[in-house]
């Protein structure tokens, strides 16, 4: 078990991704279906819709970020990956933000997406005023990735 | 699951811009002529190729069926089981099946006495009538169509066989209410029962009906109490309006003392404020259920207009009918 230390942050790293990518991948789908909706009724509001279905799969690449990062971090690609059990699981910890705000917020955003859709189903001329709604719980994916990669970035420099 | 209906109700929304506004209603009111009018409708997509050909001539009676019918194709699109639906489908059979006993019986049986869209086949609820076995129609069904269709036989007394199924169907949609899990479905359930309680009841007294038919011919519900209502009845019709005062119906109570054909102005218009709700849910059944209830509300005004302009009724007789839109 020398290695655990290594194991924890590949589990911090996999669950970054695993965890916002399944809630991007609900959320697009959620928003998918209502684009596909309009579309089937206005194939002209495809530009539009297409724009809001795309908001909630940020939360996916976000994840994506936070995973590549520790990867790197503990040289699992390129260098050694000499990690000791403290370090591995401040690893782990510092994902967890990304992972539960992204799966969380990725689904929130999707239904705020849903929501404006509608609206641009109705009043295509609100089409900006409909993308603010979603892009405000952009906000705390944002945050929660910013917690993450300060995390995992400064975690080399304490001694555990 | 509540998100099942996502793309159904985007849908919806995106066809919720062709519903007809006030100001459509109003602007197919100013049509000088009938044909102006069909012509209207036509420019806002109404009929099909076939009444096209026709030109501005054709029966609309004829176009609003094809309305109907397109209606009830995009629930079938959109929507993979009517079940939710049967609480607004219940009207359409019951109706049907007062069309096919009275259209057998007087032998007057035809294809333009029945509405589109329904739960039972037309041509399955005609089989049963004309072989006298009812056992093939939807169980709440049966026990009504076996009465209606004996007490017309023998009686033939028409008003009495429409109680029959009049109270049957309230029935079923009470039930149908009460085994909802939608909000808007309890409550459209409810209402419908309630308000034709209360229709049930003034006519009842306009026509100097004894308490025993009130009292069987109304059905409890949650929103009025029911013996109370027959006592007020009993009593006169201003009473009868008092006490509508302090239930939840009070807003009724200026249509009716106009008259009592405004009745169903108010019915139809407290339905669209029942459904306004659903303009702001993305996600469940709900508007989905409204879209067709107000495209039914759009079809009745429709054929307001149309049959006024037809027989050349001024415009402010066909304005004091036309009911309040959803779009």
């Amino acid at each position: 078990m020398s290695n655990l230390g290594v194991v924890l942050a590949l589990l911090g790293a996999a669950l970054a991704s695993l965890m916002a990518g399944i809630g991007s991948a609900i959320g697009v789908g959620m928003a998918g279906e209502a684009a596909a909706g309009v579309v089937t009724e206005d194939p002209g509001k495809f530009g539009k819709v297409l724009l809001l279905q795309l908001l909630p799969g940020t939360q996916g690449i976000y994840g994506l970020l936070v995973a590549v990062l520790t990867l790197i971090q503990i040289g699992i690609l390129g260098g050694s990956s000499e990690v000791s059990l403290g370090q591995g699981l401040l690893y782990l910890v510092s994902c967890l933000p990304i992972a539960f705000v992204g799966l969380w917020s990725a689904i929130r955003q999707a239904r705020a997406a849903v929501s404006g859709i509608s609206t641009v189903a109705k009043r295509p001329e609100q089409m900006g005023k409909a993308m603010i709604f979603p892009a405000m719980v952009e906000t705390y994916a944002i945050l929660a990735l910013l917690v993450s990669v300060l995390s995992i970035l400064n975690i080399p420099k304490i001694n555990v | 699951m509540k998100g099942q209906y996502t793309y159904a109700v985007a849908r919806v929304r995106a066809r919720e811009l062709s519903l007809l506004s006030e100001q459509d209603v109003s602007r197919l009111m100013d049509c000088e002529s009938y044909e102006e009018c069909v012509n209207a409708l036509r420019d806002n997509g109404w009929g099909d190729e076939t009444l096209d050909a026709k030109g501005p001539d054709c029966d609309y009676q004829l176009m609003l069926k094809a309305e109907e019918r397109r209606l009830w194709q995009l629930v079938t699109e959109l929507v993979a089981d009517r079940a939710p639906f049967r609480a607004i489908l219940l009207p359409i059979d019951y109706h049907n099946l007062k069309a096919a006993i009275k259209g057998y019986i007087t032998e007057l049986l035809s294809e333009d006495l029945f509405m589109p869209g329904g739960t039972v086949d037309i041509s399955s609820l005609t089989k049963c009538i004309e072989k006298g076995d009812f056992s093939n129609l939807p169980q709440e069904m049966v026990e009504p169509a076996r009465e209606a269709f004996e007490k017309l036989l023998h009686t033939g007394d028409g008003q009495l066989c429409d109680n029959i199924i009049d109270k049957a169907l309230l029935n079923a949609i009470k039930a149908e209410g009460e085994g909802s899990k939608a909000g808007l479905i309890k409550a459209y359930a409810e209402f419908f029962v309630a308000s034709a309680d209360i229709k049930i009841a003034l006519r009842g007294q306009a026509m100097h009906k004894g308490r025993e038919f009130l009292s069987s011919a109304l059905i409890a519900c949650d929103s009025l109490d029911v013996k109370k209502l027959v006592e007020v009845a009993m009593m006169g019709q201003a009473d009868l309006l008092e006490y509508l005062e302090v239930t939840p119906y009070a807003d009724v109570v200026p249509f009716v003392a106009e008259s009592l054909q405004r009745f169903d102005i108010w019915r139809d218009n407290r339905i669209i404020e029942l459904i306004r709700a659903e303009k702001y849910d993305c996600f469940s059944i709900g508007p989905i259920i409204a879209y067709v209830l107000a495209r039914q509300n759009e079809i009745k005004v429709a054929r307001i207009i149309l049959s006024g302009k037809l027989n050349r009724v001024e415009n402010g007789l066909i304005k004091e009918r036309v009911r309040m839109m959803y779009a």
